[in-house]
């Protein structure tokens, strides 16, 4: 019974730690495009349960701003760096990287893997005996489906808007997966104003280099942020995803 | 006469009573409300201890006019404050705290303000237990009272008490003739008392007619307001008139749990004049306000309570569970509200938030567990 008890839980955390090392040794080499970058950030975001830092996203958005920046330089392989960038120095660019991993992507690890951790064992005193073997497989299979399934959204999103969309009306539609993929944190107009604002229609809808790249700024800076806060409601932490008005610290008694 | 057999009810023997007593805690009568003797702990103190409370202190909040400015009573208050007696409404669906809350509140009442306060007993209900040991029990005199304890569990058979084991409960049981009787003998300053109504309202017609100011309509096929067949929950508007005219003007907070009974927003022009009281509840607001009588009230939705109540109310609470409003048309008697996101929804129980026109605030409180799972049935015959 003592060697049976950590089974059921150890698939759960081992496939989290895969999934990341995975994608740590991708990155390591260098991602093949910007946009590949964004997808790898979307990845880790499910991956760590939404515990990257926050600057990881606002530090990012400030990549595709105007010309190429060189953390998002140092982030993919030397062909796709240009501008200034173009002859980014390799040894450089790899501690940055490193850096990088070591900083946010690391920390963020530790911490959704300390999150799960805490799930499986809590589950496992409730069973109390042998039968714990059973429902923690539950527990295991329940909580996949929803980040798998948050993952399914989540790309379908990022590779609808990197492609552009045909016309306005699209939008509309993919406003509505845009909801599911942040399981609902997004502001009441969000989909409304991308809709309405003529500058915003024409970058989504439009084929040039500029409105690529322009999209792709769009999508650090307005996408990938509510994809954080919409994995850390569903992974049961929504209590800690701070509010813009209120403090971390718990009010006091009245 | 009966025409169903009903038989005689079940009831616990003498050693399951004793037993169920003794779940209680014992009464507090060492405190200096119980003794006179200044030197003592006050009520506030000793219950403070008990549950674990911290001093009250002002500074915790953002915002004076919110709490402070609801709980810290004062005749002439300056800045952001208002002088007088405050009010609130807080709203919640049950189990969200709101018993709890008000038994809370009730303690920071005694503790800021030296407070007389007084909670509206109910025969269904006694969310008041937790504060049982300090508890002045005030009945009317003359009539039957019984009183029971029913578990949670309701197969279990109820433990009938006399008069004289409610002392095991509560501090004291003392009787009242009248509600002007009531408050300037009964009542103590600094204490905590629930109060069972009047069933016959002896008195309470006398009051309203004192008062030239206040003229309704008399129900059809009837010569007077009050009337001892009313339902006793009338009782209560005549108190809060005689408090209000006729003293004595210590600070008093009125704790008026699930308000909607008395003030519903469906009250009709009916038989006893329950449209007519709750005018007259409305027009005697002001003045409470002016004479130093807080009122206290908790619901479960805003809908529920009658609308001039309502348009009185100058603070609202929302309790866990429910989203705050965010826009003034969801509040009646408001103009402007100032939260533009919902947020109370995901509170924990133990936690909510304050609200008046200019600001808000969230808070807690701490929970303040009864010592037993039985409820405590009093009923007042007529």
């Amino acid at each position: 019974m003592t060697d049976a008890t950590p089974d059921p839980y150890r698939p759960a955390l081992v496939t989290l730690s895969e999934d990341v090392r995975e994608r740590v040794r991708e990155l390591r080499d260098g991602l093949a495009s910007e946009d590949r970058v964004l997808r790898w950030v979307q990845e880790m975001t499910i991956r760590t349960l939404g515990r990257l830092d926050m600057r990881v996203y606002t530090d990012l958005s400030r990549q595709y701003r105007g010309q190429q920046g060189v953390l998002l330089a140092a982030l993919v392989v030397p062909h796709e760096r240009r501008g200034r960038n173009r002859d980014l120095d390799d040894e450089t660019a790899e501690s940055l990287r490193e850096r990088f991993l070591s900083h946010y992507v690391l920390p963020a690890h530790r911490d959704a893997f300390r999150r799960l951790r805490a799930d499986a064992t809590e589950y496992i005193d409730a069973a109390g005996d042998d039968d714990s073997h059973a429902p923690d497989q539950q527990r295991f299979i329940a909580m996949r489906p929803a980040l798998t399934e948050l993952q399914q959204w989540q790309e379908r999103v990022l590779d609808d808007l990197l492609a552009g969309f045909d016309e306005r009306g699209a939008i509309l539609d993919w406003g509505q997966d845009v909801l599911l993929a942040t399981h609902g944190e997004l502001d009441k107009e969000w989909v409304t104003r991308v809709h309405e604002e003529e500058s915003t229609v024409a970058v989504l809808t439009g084929e040039t280099v500029a409105d690529k790249r322009a999209r792709r700024l769009f999508a650090a800076y307005h996408i990938l942020p509510q994809f954080r806060a919409g994995v850390r409601v569903l992974s049961g932490r929504a209590g800690e995803v701070p509010d813009e008005t209120s403090d971390k610290q718990e009010v006091n008694y009245a | 006469m009966s025409t169903i057999e009903w038989g005689d009810e079940s009831l616990a023997d003498d050693e399951t009573t004793r037993e169920v007593l003794a779940q209680f805690d014992d009464p507090v009568r060492s405190t200096k409300q119980a003794t006179g003797n200044t030197s003592r702990w006050s009520d506030a103190r000793h219950m403070r201890e008990r549950f674990r409370m911290p001093a009250w202190d002002a500074s915790n909040f953002e915002y004076e006019g919110v709490i402070p400015n609801c709980w810290e009573h004062s005749w002439d208050a300056g800045g952001e404050r208002i002088a007088g007696g405050t009010d609130f409404l807080a709203r919640g669906k049950p189990g969200k705290g709101k018993s709890t809350l008000a038994n809370y509140v009730a303690v920071r009442m005694l503790e800021i303000n030296n407070e007389k306060v007084v909670w509206r007993g109910s025969s269904s209900r006694s969310e008041w237990l937790p504060l049982a040991p300090y508890t002045v029990l005030c009945l009317p005199e003359g009539v039957d009272v019984t009183a029971r304890l029913e578990s949670k569990d309701p197969t279990e058979p109820a433990v009938k008490l006399s008069i004289d084991q409610l002392g095991e409960i509560v501090r004291e049981v003392r009787r009242y003739a009248d509600p002007v009787d009531l408050n300037r003998r009964v009542l103590d300053e600094g204490t905590f008392h629930v109060v069972y109504p009047d069933p016959r309202l002896r008195g309470c017609q006398e009051i309203y007619e004192r008062d030239p100011e206040k003229q309704y309509d008399t129900p059809p096929e009837r010569e007077t307001l009050f009337h001892e067949n009313d339902p006793a929950n009338h009782w209560w508007f005549a108190w809060a008139l005689a408090r209000v005219n006729h003293g004595p003007h210590h600070w008093t907070t009125w704790i008026c749990d699930e308000i909607g009974d008395i003030a519903p927003q469906s009250v009709s022009k009916d038989s006893y004049g329950s449209y007519q009281k709750v005018e007259l509840l409305k027009d005697m607001w002001v003045d409470a306000r002016k004479f130093g009588l807080s009122i206290f009230l908790f619901g479960h939705s805003e809908v529920d309570i009658h609308r001039y109540i309502r348009h009185k109310i100058r603070w609202r609470i929302q309790m866990p569970g429910t989203a705050n409003p965010t826009t003034a048309s969801d509040v009646v008697g408001f103009e402007s509200i100032r939260m533009n996101r919902e947020v109370t929804d995901e509170y924990p129980i133990g936690k909510a938030l304050m609200y008046n026109e200019t600001n808000f605030d969230p808070f807690r409180w701490k929970d303040m567990p009864s010592p037993t799972s039985y409820k405590l049935k009093i009923e007042v015959g007529r």
